[in-house]
């Protein structure tokens, strides 16, 4: 009974002293404390940003501008770095081989994610199982993945290839044939993604308004006239951001898949330019090349990002569109 | 720049199953002493579950320094004596052919079986020849030592000479590192100098812990008496592979890449071995040309 009367005595001690302590304080008017409340939300992202990102990608543009022995010698050389990209040819090489890795990539993964969206939209018994089933590859580490997959599509005891058998395909060698490597690794890739950018379609299906196809029911409109008129335009917003995502993963985030597939061979067939960049700075002790490399690679994925915000007015839709 | 001394050496040869042979009905009298006979045993040997002859096929460091000896063979080289590159000749095309024929021929594979582990290949009848180096045989030790298995040397061209490559880890000092005397000796006393522990540190390296060549005859010796190099196959080793061992070359990346191209582009991609050939040397006259470092051996 004595800790009520304690908190009570407390709690107008407290008040007692509260007008005191807001007088010494500094008036902050409401804009003032929603500039404060607005820079302590941002200040975690932008101090990790900072540190994480921004930091890196200037040290790594100041690397380029240098020849670094990789025994601690450094010798300025200015744009060299720079002028010797556009003088190798297994760089233009590797920078084609990305472009059809990204556009086989992007619109294969949305496509399949997109469909497995609508089909694990359905209200159907053990839907959530499959759900589930789907997302399961993404929380896996990539390099188990790949590493279960270089198995799966092994030469002479791979499933795949026994699968293949049994109705009548002769065995390929996917990973070990320069025409059919980059495909593999795009589908493989494709089965790691769909279910993750697959859950965030089914969120933006499902923010769709329902009395639209109830509408759309009554005045009897077909299954492909309900996706073209309702569902594609008011999924766009999720759209940019699955296409946008999915651009940026793909020009940077294929190292690890590609180093355990396939090296970057057969015959140079899989050499992405972030594996090149790993090449040229791990293997060949190029630093400051692979600095240049990387950050040509970083005026790509910015290149891409401002066509994909260009052609979609910034992810800005409005459902007249 | 640095001050090495190399700790081991491990030198290639062909390994073969010994069960897949007799299952064949062959014997050590078979052993293929030319590259044709080579392909032509690997052909008897291949079925749809088997690999008849095992070249790497993986792109990098690892395939070049398997692919040297070959070129080797016919007379070629990366970087001639008069450090013009000499990689446009006859012997680097038939070794680049060598390996294309491997493949077209449906005898070599594209990736390598058993996720590249030789011993577990042989074992379980994934393969029936595969160039490979001598730590292969500690490892058979260690994990399967009920399988049997024999070795020969790299067969020759027509007209060719016996060569073969070693590899293997060194005790490296940096130059421009704080104290680099300190190190440098530390290098000797480790593995180089003629204090008995060191000597013993080397032939139990070579010997006990893994299965090489030791580079000391001190320690070739020490472990040739302890019995290291008595096995049929490490004696094999020593006395018939050995012999004609050439070290490893450090070829700056430029080279190195030039010539992984060739090889790649003309045994996975089916490009021409002479087109690649010319390629590679061109490119790399053109890296010798402004090249300042030292002499490339």
């Amino acid at each position: 009974m004595t800790a009520p009367t304690s908190a009570r005595t407390a709690s107008k001690t407290a008040s007692s002293e509260l007008p005191a302590t807001a007088a010494k304080s500094p008036k902050l008017n409401r804009r003032q404390r929603e500039g404060w409340a607005a820079a302590l939300f941002l200040a975690p992202d932008v101090i990790g940003l900072t540190i994480f990102i921004g930091l890196p990608m200037v040290l790594s543009f100041v690397l380029s501008l240098f020849q670094v022995s990789g025994f601690g010698q450094y010798t300025f050389i200015g744009f060299a770095n720079y002028q010797r990209i556009f003088a190798d040819p297994v760089f233009y090489s590797s920078l084609r081989t990305t472009l059809i890795y990204v556009v086989c990539l992007v619109p294969g993964g949305f496509v399949a994610s997109l469909l497995l969206a609508l089909l694990v939209r359905q209200k159907l018994p053990g839907v959530g199982f499959f759900r589930t089933a789907y997302f399961l590859p993404f929380s896996i580490s990539i390099v188990v993945v790949a590493l279960i997959w270089r198995f799966m599509l092994d030469d002479q005891v791979g499933v795949v290839n026994q699968v293949l058998g049994w109705v009548g395909i002769p065995p390929q060698s996917w990973l070990g044939n320069p025409q059919l490597a980059l495909g593999t690794a795009v589908v493989v890739t494709i089965w790691v993604q769909m279910g993750y950018y697959m859950v965030i379609l089914l969120g933006g299906l499902q923010d769709i308004p329902t009395e639209f196809y109830e509408a759309a029911r009554i005045d009897g409109a077909s299954a492909w006239a309900n996706f073209r008129h309702i569902t594609w335009p008011l999924l766009k917003p999720t759209s940019f951001f699955v296409l946008l995502t999915s651009t940026v993963a793909a020009l940077t985030g294929a190292f690890d898949m590609i180093y355990v597939l396939t090296k970057g061979g057969p015959a140079n067939s899989t050499n992405v330019l972030i594996f090149y960049i790993y090449q040229q700075a791990f293997q060949y002790g190029e630093y400051g090349y692979a600095a240049a490399i990387g950050t040509f690679l970083v005026l790509i994925m910015l290149a891409c990002s401002t066509a994909i915000f260009v052609t979609t007015r910034g992810g800005r839709f409005s459902y007249g569109d | 720049m640095f001050y090495a001394l190399p700790m081991e050496q491990e030198p290639l040869a062909i390994y073969y199953s010994e069960k897949v042979w007799e299952d064949a009905h062959l014997s050590e009298g078979d052993i293929p002493k030319t590259w044709d006979a080579m392909l032509e045993l690997a052909a008897k040997l291949e079925t749809k579950d088997r690999a008849g002859l095992v070249f790497e096929p993986g792109q990098g460091y690892f395939q070049n320094f398997t692919w040297y000896p070959w070129m080797w063979q016919g007379g070629a080289d990366a970087v001639g004596g008069d450090g013009k590159s000499a990689f446009d000749t006859k012997g680097a095309i038939q070794a680049l052919q060598l390996f294309q024929d491997g493949v077209v021929k449906g005898v070599s594979p594209r990736t390598n079986p058993a996720a590249g582990d030789l011993p577990a290949a042989l074992d379980k009848g994934q393969a029936a020849m595969w160039q490979s180096g001598i730590w292969n045989v500690a490892d058979f030790r260690l994990r399967l030592p009920k399988t049997r298995y024999g070795i020969f040397r790299l067969p020759t061209p027509s007209g060719g000479r016996y060569a073969t490559i070693a590899g293997g880890w060194a005790f490296v000092a940096n130059k421009n590192g704080r104290n680099p005397e300190a190190a440098a000796k530390f290098c000797v006393e480790a593995v180089g100098s003629m204090d008995p522990a060191s000597v013993k540190r080397v032939a139990d390296w070579c010997t006990v812990a893994k299965s090489d060549i030791s580079p000391r005859k001190s320690a070739l010796d020490l472990g040739t008496a302890r019995g290291g190099y008595s096995t049929p196959i490490m004696k094999q080793f020593k006395d018939d592979i050995y012999p004609g061992t050439r070290g490893e070359p450090r070829y700056p990346p430029v080279i190195y890449k030039a010539i992984s191209d060739a090889i790649q582009n003309t045994m996975l991609a089916g490009h021409k071995a002479a087109d690649e050939a010319e390629i590679a040397g061109a490119s790399i006259d053109a890296y010798l040309k402004s090249y300042e470092g030292a002499k490339i051996l």
